[in-house]
């Protein structure tokens, strides 16, 4: 049982990772991302084809920057729809879930592919449940880089400028903030989020296309949980998520109903956030 | 379509000039519907006797997409909501049937009717998080309840027939043998020519204008006596019906079916289809499930990746949506006058269009064009280009009554590829052998051809949606820089979704 909470926590982490980055692009964008984990596939793909020829702690970080760099990409081709209403953004990345997956599809071709591994040791046991290095940097690292896009987002000078550009696009245009460059920006960060979530949770799914396009439900319904607001109830939300996840995938015949989840998640957290008083408990991104 | 035109139709006003051109135009349109009306009836009465049967059934797949796609346009119609979980409605209609056959004995017919009842309830269970969901959040809901019901259904639910995956053997559906391909496809074609029939007649009667009243304004109509949660729950019940039909007859014409034909890939391909078509138009489901059925196998028949499409599908979809909206959001006063409507509805359909030729044109790319032979040529070149040339007659009528005009080179792109559309017809006529019992495609200077027309097609598919597009923001952009629209609010059509702001 230890392992399967083992894994649920590393899940979580993951989640968390994934269910910030789409509350981020919310209110930084006002896109409701459905393709995140679509735009992960393409790092995932570029890591396992990088990895054959670079150390993989190299081809870890170059898909790092690639994906910063793909992200601005997306942003500069998105750039017409800034002003647009949040349905239509939100429906046209539905778009990009179907087309992304098909770039890598043509690309890499549909075959599950050898998942690469960062490390292959053990890190420590811990009462009988062994935790590989892999686990604990893949715990750290994603709770750790959702945390550091967190308080980017909450702290300094370029913080203050993508939360004014979420609030009022316009009226940011007038005070001479650059919009369109802080619309890349938002892309970028987005992008380099999902791109870190997707390499960190191959392991824990597999290298296949599917699975890494749909990894993004559970996560999706905790923002929807935080009403693609508030942080903290996403993070917390995707670690439950992830856990009950990880607990499910003990026995063969509860692991069918892992696809409850995700409903179960976005409905409970829609009812309990959406009562009067929650608004005022919790800070909102 | 004459249902969506008398509602978007703005009626004259302007003087007896302009009505004597408009009751020219309307005969011009009534005849050309007509013309366009005996053409498609003729070709699919003829299909069966001239196409292969491999190719026959793949078309008869195409009217179960057709149906499936139908019901995210009626539950767009009727709700506004964007569903991410049909296929899951088809899936449990299957289940439902299957498990009737298998585990009741009830006759096949019985079973698969019975079969699509059963779905309604379920499509039903949406209205609940409908009443507090919409937008975007409600159409990201419908995905996870997709993946619920798919993980139900694969968990040994109520009606869960075999392990195995769905197996029908005897097809023998009120006399028609859905296991032989003719029958089977007249017998799909006799249930779409209904379920579309019924649809439209629901769409253009008092359901369909309450619902319409009820997308114009809650309040008002609420205020108007209406019963908001009355229709919502028809709504959702009427289009989980029709998914539950499209999911029984899929099982009839396949006879065997698995987890992965209604899974949430399906759905949301269903809703890519709809939405390169303009999600609220009936149209939109004929195009999609062409498309989906013959788009989606031809490139894998000649052994490309099906992938190729959904990456033109993904691409489209974006540039149909973002296009059109954004033309239609910087242009609300015409939006109202109905106007705009014109050109939003345009739009899509010459990009749907393009989609079809695109798909046609897939196949040559991967260098086995010389292994078109025989009858599957006819299925190619000629029921494509049929389907082609009356969609093509369409938007051009469509761009005929826009005000204001096309862009020039819209214009002249909309001109050369009904040009080049006829040019496809008279090239199939004489290189299929249809009717001089010519075919010079399994040469190697036929397959040269073959491969020139097929990138021919699709530049000339990109540059239309190229164009399309650039037209579009070019209208949107010339907006955008009046110094009044500015300061003018932001039509955030997102429902309750609260518009970002930082605390």
């Amino acid at each position: 049982m230890g392992q399967f909470v083992v894994l649920g926590l590393i899940t979580g982490a993951i989640y968390s990772l994934f269910a910030l980055g789409i509350v981020l692009m919310y209110q930084t964008t006002g896109v409701v991302n459905v393709a995140y984990g679509a735009m992960g596939v393409l790092a995932a793909y570029a890591f396992q084809a990088l990895s054959d020829h670079l150390a993989t702690g190299v081809a870890f970080f170059a898909v790092l920057g690639l994906s910063v760099i793909f992200g601005a990409m997306l942003g500069g081709i998105t750039l017409p729809a800034r002003f647009a209403s949040v349905a239509t953004k939100s429906v046209a990345a539905l778009g990009l879930f179907v087309a992304v997956p098909a770039i890598v599809a043509v690309a890499w071709g549909t075959d599950i592919k050898p998942t690469p591994f960062l490390t292959r040791t053990t890190a420590f046991t811990f009462s009988g449940v062994v935790v590989t290095t892999q686990q604990a940097i893949t715990f750290m690292l994603a709770l750790g880089a959702a945390g550091a896009i967190y308080a980017l987002f909450r702290c300094g000078p370029l913080g203050s400028a993508l939360r004014a550009v979420a609030a009022d696009v316009r009226t940011s245009q007038l005070i001479g903030l650059p919009v369109k460059r802080l619309w890349v920006v938002s892309w970028s960060i987005a992008s380099f989020g999902a791109g870190l979530a997707a390499m960190l949770v191959i392991p824990t799914t597999s290298m296949s296309i599917h699975a890494l396009t749909f990894v993004v439900l559970t996560p999706l319904a905790a923002a929807l949980a935080a009403q693609l607001r508030y942080a903290g109830v996403a993070l917390g939300a995707a670690m439950v998520a992830g856990l009950t996840e990880g607990v499910l995938a003990k026995d063969a015949d509860w692991s069918t109903y892992r696809g409850l989840v995700p409903l179960t998640v976005a409905l409970v957290g829609t009812s309990l956030t959406r009562s009067s008083s929650f608004a005022n408990k919790w800070e909102r991104v | 379509m004459s249902g969506a035109d008398a509602r978007t139709d703005t009626p004259s006003t302007t003087g007896p000039v302009d009505g004597a051109g408009d009751e020219a135009s309307d005969r011009y349109r009534s005849r050309q519907r007509g013309i366009i009306g005996v053409v498609v009836t003729l070709t699919l009465i003829a299909l069966p006797w001239m196409i292969e049967s491999f190719w026959l059934g793949m078309i008869t797949q195409s009217f179960v997409w057709m149906i499936a796609t139908l019901s995210v346009v009626v539950l767009y119609r009727a709700t506004a909501a964007v569903s991410l979980c049909q296929a899951s409605f088809m899936g449990v209609a299957a289940n439902a049937g299957t498990w009737f056959v298998l585990e009741r004995g009830w006759p096949v017919e019985v079973a698969l009717f019975t079969g699509a009842i059963v779905a309604v309830p379920v499509g039903m269970v949406l209205v609940f998080p409908a009443l507090r969901l919409r937008g975007i959040e409600l159409t990201i809901l419908t995905l996870m309840v997709g993946v619920a019901i798919e993980a139900l259904l694969a968990g040994g639910a109520p009606f869960k027939a075999s392990d195995l995956g769905l197996f029908l053997q005897d097809r023998n559906l009120l006399g028609i043998d859905f296991g032989q391909r003719t029958p089977a496809y007249f017998g799909s074609l006799g249930l779409t020519t209904l379920v579309f029939g019924a649809t439209l007649l629901l769409l253009r009667g008092r359901v369909g204008q309450t619902w319409q009243a009820i997308q114009t304004g809650n309040a008002v109509a609420a205020s108007a006596g209406i019963s908001l949660l009355r229709y919502k729950v028809l709504g959702f019940a009427i289009a989980a019906l029709i998914a539950g039909t499209a999911g029984s007859l899929l099982l009839a014409v396949q006879g065997s079916a698995d987890g992965s034909s209604f899974n949430v890939v399906v759905s949301i391909r269903l809703v890519v289809l709809a939405m390169v078509g303009g999600v609220a138009e009936p149209v939109s489901a004929v195009i999609g499930g062409i498309v989906n059925g013959l788009g989606l196998q031809i490139p894998g028949e000649f052994g490309l990746v099906g992938d190729w499409l959904d990456l033109v599908l993904g691409i489209a979809v974006i540039v149909a949506i973002l296009g059109r909206r954004l033309a239609a959001e910087r242009h609300p006063a015409e939006l109202e006058e109905g106007q705009a409507a014109h050109s939003r509805r345009a739009a899509p359909l010459a990009i749907g269009s393009v989609v079809l030729l695109a798909s046609m044109a897939l196949p040559w790319f991967d260098g086995t064009g010389g292994a078109i032979a025989g009858w599957q040529m006819p299925a190619l070149f000629v029921v494509g280009p049929l389907v082609a040339v009356t969609l093509g007659l369409f938007v051009a009528s469509r761009l005929r009554h826009q005000r204001p005009p096309p862009t020039g080179i819209l214009r002249i792109l909309l001109a050369l590829t009904i040009v080049m559309m006829g040019l496809v017809a008279v090239r199939v006529a004489i290189g299929s052998g249809v009717f001089f019992g010519v075919s010079g495609i399994e040469s190697e200077p036929g397959v040269r051809v073959e491969r020139a027309w097929g990138l021919l097609l699709a530049a000339h598919g990109a540059l239309l949606v190229i164009a399309t597009a650039v037209s579009l923001l070019l209208e949107s952009r010339s907006e955008t820089k009046a110094p009044q629209d500015d300061f003018s609010p932001s039509t955030d059509d997102v429902g309750n979704l609260p518009t970002p702001q930082p605390r």
